[in-house]
């Protein structure tokens, strides 16, 4: 090689080189994008929808019902409900109804009635659904979940 | 490297032009391929699993029919779905979409997702075709909201389908034709109701009949065939097993009076008999007295010995059924006709098959062997044939096809004025007027079917006759009349060799046959005419 | 100009250890070697990360194959682009690397690169191989006749046929097991042997001596590092930029549900497989078993019939003009059988006019 490298040519050459890095890493970057937006898609399939509870005839004034087998129970004010995850945020067991709240029987987390956490290894409080009555049924939709109780009324 | 080199330069322009085509064929790719149409592809897709039967079952479906009965994603552009209407006591929840409405349920495409086209084995049932689905859970019971499929099931064995196509747990039924028990697993609506409606359409030789169906009825039993899947819903494996070798072929009852039987067997669904016409097959009114109940017994026995291509199944029934049967044939059969002149006598024998304008295409014509011989613009072939064959083939039929004799019916006048009638008003030729033939060459004594022979009948022969002879070669369905069967051994059993050499020679006028006078030399004529007994004479 | 960075220090990175400090400038010619192999590499390149891609959302079981293959061309964002690049690609590589079998055979002295022709072999059979496995993954019709219609093809072979059938469909026919089997082989068997055979491949060129070249070299030398690595990048974007824009356009083929019962009327088999298919149809014995054994034993033992001639390098430069047109008659034969097969054919495999 020579030595002699004249200004001209090394511009011309920086030129060069920045367009090609530029373009491949700018594309090589689009398609990683492209790759990646696949592999994390899978969460983009959502179990999410609206599930048949009970007749809303079936839950007495002022109980907590739970219904296990679909991990929620049904509570009711008066003429208001709302439906409230029985999964336990701590490690997921089913927690029983009381009168002051909630209790989970695996590592004795205690929860509110409003779903917030009294004590125990549990840090987040339950979550709410959002409710529907349609046709004197309850409907909740299993891919709403709120921190604060979500009411509607029997009408 | 001190020897200065030519460095080759253009290598960088490529590697910068490559970088630019590159960096341009991923934008494009990417704003090409990102969905921008279909959005709901944007957003998240409904992915539910329902538990149908223990066999779990995936489905996107609510993903762009949110109103299974409420709206499971809020778009950005409404959609405005009518709810589901209310199927109580089913749930949509728990039963899905595709368990009654098909389609593919993992698929987000508006083409795939309603069943791809080809067999349409899997495209969507709406509206009121989703009753063809009812019967793969239900039991075969009359049903809410399924009644056309239930009319499809009854109308399945009404007209005598059972007779031929075999259909798992159906009390009897044949195995002439293809066996129906999963034909819903592979079939879609569409298509059994064009399989019903034009059975030679696919494959183009199927020998079923066109049963004469009102569209309702196709599309009843159409319902019903779909609702026959391979693992129906409301079968465990055991059960299946149990029912797939239940076969009550005889009932176990002391068989009724023989016309019970008759109607039992549904011989008229197909058979005529007296007001009642299936619309298929022959006029059984006062067959008995034309031909000997031996004959029909036979007959009963193995159609497609006596009329070898017959589409006649093998009726499955005891000896005692048979013979009640046969007795009734006998006892019943009778031809009356109030005014026996040849117009209505024509009418009332010959119009089923050879059509009432004498074309040859009577109402049940193609579902018989061989086809009827065409009256109409036919001369050609009336001036060759002798005038005491003619009258041969009516008094005394002609063997090995559906052409029954009629001279135990017709007095000698009348059939010479049927004749009469059929030579003036439609072959349109005097019946003297006969072509006068060259003489065939000499006949030669014991001649053997030589290598050179067969050649010459792969040559000439075989494109229209078969292989064996069976008169089904490549290209048979292209002529009408059919090439003749060459194993028809009852036919060729009543033929002279003379015959056949003639119609090698001069060939057969009226039909495909070509004169193969100038083709065959002659000393090989006889040689081919022993090729054709050979034909006949291996299946007997 | 842009300028040699790198020297030729103790700090040699992967890529320097593949290829040679100099090349000579015939190499560098692109009528030379027309940068197939690098074509061949990019779409295996190709493959392996779309292929990884796919493994995550496909389920190799017979009732929910089919299920999955649609979940992916049309409930994943960007699952059919995916897809096609992978279609496209295995496609791709089988005609590159004919082409690249073509060029090496007519151009280069084999005689001398005996076990790298072999090395090469290896590598286009589990080509073939790998395309066959991975056509029956989807399990809708079209790739459950051919794989049908491929394996009664591999029937014919007296000793092995039976022995491939047996192994490769798991039983005498496709059933369950053969679709395991078949995923099997596509993503955990074949890819590593494509590893192991690449890298011998590519071993043995370095070890003889790079590309076979006119001697004595009358050419003048030029450093690998920027030139060829410039060359081999630029080869491998275009590839990768031309499959990308095809992925666009051409659709992998998505057909109906396999179903066993209703086969479609032609049932062809996949389409390298169809000058196969072809002959068959005219004789079992010539087609299937004969002719392709004779071309396989052609495959391999025809460097060993070319007499050696040190300087006949390029296109039909060397003398053995008879093995060559032999290999000619080969290809041609095999192209035109193929257009006939996918083309001219029509129901009951008769002669129909495509247009």
């Amino acid at each position: 090689m020579t030595k002699q490298i004249d200004n001209k040519s090394t511009r011309r050459e920086w030129l060069q080189k920045g367009l090609i890095y530029g373009a491949v890493g700018t594309a090589s970057a689009a398609l990683a994008g492209i790759f990646i937006d696949v592999w994390f898609s899978a969460s983009r399939f959502t179990t999410a929808r609206w599930v048949n509870i009970a007749p809303a005839s079936t839950i007495p004034y002022d109980m907590t019902v739970p219904f296990p087998d679909k991990k929620i129970a049904i509570v009711r004010k008066n003429s208001r409900l709302a439906a409230v995850s029985l999964e336990c945020t701590h490690l997921g067991c089913l927690v029983t109804a009381t009168g002051q709240g909630f209790y989970c029987p695996c590592h004795g987390s205690f929860f509110g009635s409003q779903g917030e956490v009294y004590s125990g290894p549990a840090t987040r409080s339950l979550p709410w659904y959002t409710v529907r009555i349609h046709k004197n049924n309850i409907w909740i939709h299993t891919g709403s979940k709120q921190q604060t109780p979500f009411w509607v009324t029997i009408g | 490297m001190k020897k200065k080199t030519p460095q080759p330069v253009w290598i960088n322009y490529l590697l910068l032009g490559a970088a630019g085509v590159f960096f341009l064929s991923v934008m494009f790719t990417g704003w090409k391929a990102y969905p921008k149409q279909n959005h709901v592809m944007t957003q998240y897709i409904a992915d539910l699993t329902i538990n149908l039967t223990g066999l779990p079952i995936r489905e996107h479906c609510t993903s762009c029919h949110p109103a299974g009965r409420f709206p499971l994603i809020i778009s950005r552009k409404k959609r405005q779905d009518k709810p589901h209407p209310d199927i109580t006591p089913h749930l949509t929840e728990e039963l899905g979409c595709t368990g009654c409405h098909l389609g593919e349920g993992m698929a987000v495409d508006p083409n795939i997702s309603h069943g791809l086209p080809g067999m349409g084995a899997r495209e969507v049932l709406k509206k009121k075709d989703v009753q063809a689905s009812c019967y793969t859970c239900h039991k075969l019971a009359p049903l809410q909201g399924a009644k056309l499929a239930w009319k499809g099931y009854k109308l399945f064995f009404e007209k005598g389908c059972d007779t031929c196509h075999f259909v798992d747990g159906l009390e009897l039924a044949g195995r002439y034709g293809p066996e129906l028990s999963t034909i819903g697993t592979y079939l879609g609506l569409k298509k059994i109701q064009e399989s019903i409606k034009y059975p030679k359409n696919d494959p183009v030789n199927s020998i079923m009949p066109r049963i004469p169906l009102s569209s309702s009825q196709i599309k009843a039993i159409s319902y019903f065939l779909k609702s026959r899947t391979k693992n129906p819903a409301h079968l465990t494996p055991m059960a299946r097993n149990a029912l797939r070798s239940e076969k009550k072929v005889h009932s176990g009852q002391e068989p009724s009076t023989g016309q019970n039987i008759f109607k039992d067997k549904k011989c008229m669904a197909c058979h005529q008999y007296g007001d009642i016409d299936g619309g298929v097959a022959t006029d059984l009114t006062f067959i008995a007295q034309m031909r000997s109940k031996s004959y029909l017994r036979d007959y009963l026995r193995n159609p497609q010995k006596l009329v070898p291509g017959a589409i006649m199944p093998v009726i499955a029934m005891s000896p005692v059924e048979e013979e009640k049967i046969l007795d009734f044939l006998v006892t019943s059969s009778y031809f009356t006709l109030k005014k026996r002149d040849p117009k209505n006598l024509y009418m009332a024998l010959c119009q089923r098959c050879h059509a009432a304008d004498g074309n040859g295409m009577g109402i049940i014509y193609k579902n018989l062997s061989g086809l009827p011989r065409p009256f109409l613009k036919n001369s050609d072939f009336y001036r060759s044939v002798p005038q005491s064959r003619i009258i041969k083939s009516v008094e005394s039929g002609i063997p090995g096809s559906a052409m029954p004799p009629y001279d135990k019916i017709l007095s000698k006048a009348e059939i010479d004025s049927l004749l009469t009638l059929i030579f003036d008003s439609f072959i349109g030729l005097k019946r003297d007027d006969k072509k006068k033939f060259a003489t065939l060459p000499p006949e030669q004594k014991n001649p053997l079917a030589t290598k050179h022979t067969k050649k010459l009948y792969m040559k000439n022969c075989l494109r229209c006759h078969g292989k064996f002879g069976t008169g089904t070669g490549p290209e048979y369905l292209e002529h009408t009349p059919r090439p003749r069967n060459f194993t028809n051994n009852v036919f060729f059993n009543d033929i002279e060799d003379k015959r056949i050499a003639r119609s090698i020679y001069d060939g057969v006028p009226g039909t495909s046959m070509p004169p193969f006078k100038t083709i065959v030399p002659d000393n090989e004529l006889w040689n081919l005419v022993t090729m054709v007994r050979m034909f006949s004479k291996n299946d007997d | 100009m842009l300028k040699s960075t790198k020297q030729q220090g103790t700090k040699r990175n992967f890529i320097d250890h593949i290829h040679p400090p100099s090349v000579r400038s015939r190499t560098l010619r692109p009528w030379t070697t027309f940068g197939l192999g690098i074509a061949a590499l990019t779409c295996l390149f190709v493959l392996f990360l779309t292929g990884i891609t796919l493994f995550l959302y496909y389920v190799p079981e017979q009732s929910k194959a089919y299920e999955r293959i649609l979940h992916i061309t049309t409930g994943l964002r960007f699952g059919n682009l995916i897809r096609n690049l992978h279609y496209l690609a295995a496609n791709g590589l089988i005609i590159i690397t004919s082409l690249h079998l073509i060029r090496v055979f007519l151009t280069s002295e084999l005689r001398q690169r005996y076990l790298n022709w072999l090395y090469g072999l290896v590598l286009f059979t589990l080509i073939l191989l790998s395309n066959f496995t991975g056509y029956i993954l989807p399990w809708d019709q079209i790739s459950y006749w051919a794989i049908k219609i491929g394996a009664s093809l591999a029937g014919y072979f007296p000793v092995i046929g039976g022995f491939v059938q047996n192994f490769l469909l798991g039983g005498e026919g496709i059933g369950p097991e053969t679709l395991i089997r078949a995923f099997a082989l596509h993503v955990g068997v074949f890819p590593p042997l494509f590893i192991l055979f690449v890298a011998l491949h590519l071993w043995r060129i370095r070890k003889d001596g790079g590309l076979t070249h006119p001697s004595p070299s009358s050419d003048t030398t030029l450093p690998a590092n920027p030139w060829l690595y410039r060359l081999e990048f630029s080869v491998f974007l275009l590839v990768l930029s031309v499959l990308l824009v095809l992925s666009n356009f051409i659709d992998a083929p998505v057909f109906e549900r396999a179903n066993s019962l209703h086969p479609p009327n032609p049932a062809k088999a996949p389409w390298y497989f169809i000058g196969i298919q072809e002959l068959v149809s005219y004789s079992a014995m010539f087609g299937g078993v004969i002719i392709p054994l004779f071309m396989l034993a052609f495959f391999i033992i025809a460097p060993l019939m070319e007499h050696s001639q040190k300087q006949a390098v390029g296109f039909f430069m060397n003398k053995n003009l008879w093995v060559k047109a032999i290999f000619i008659l080969i290809i041609v034969s095999q192209i035109v059988l193929i257009i006939i097969g996918q083309w001219f054919r029509g129901k009951n495999w008769a002669f129909i006019m495509p247009f």
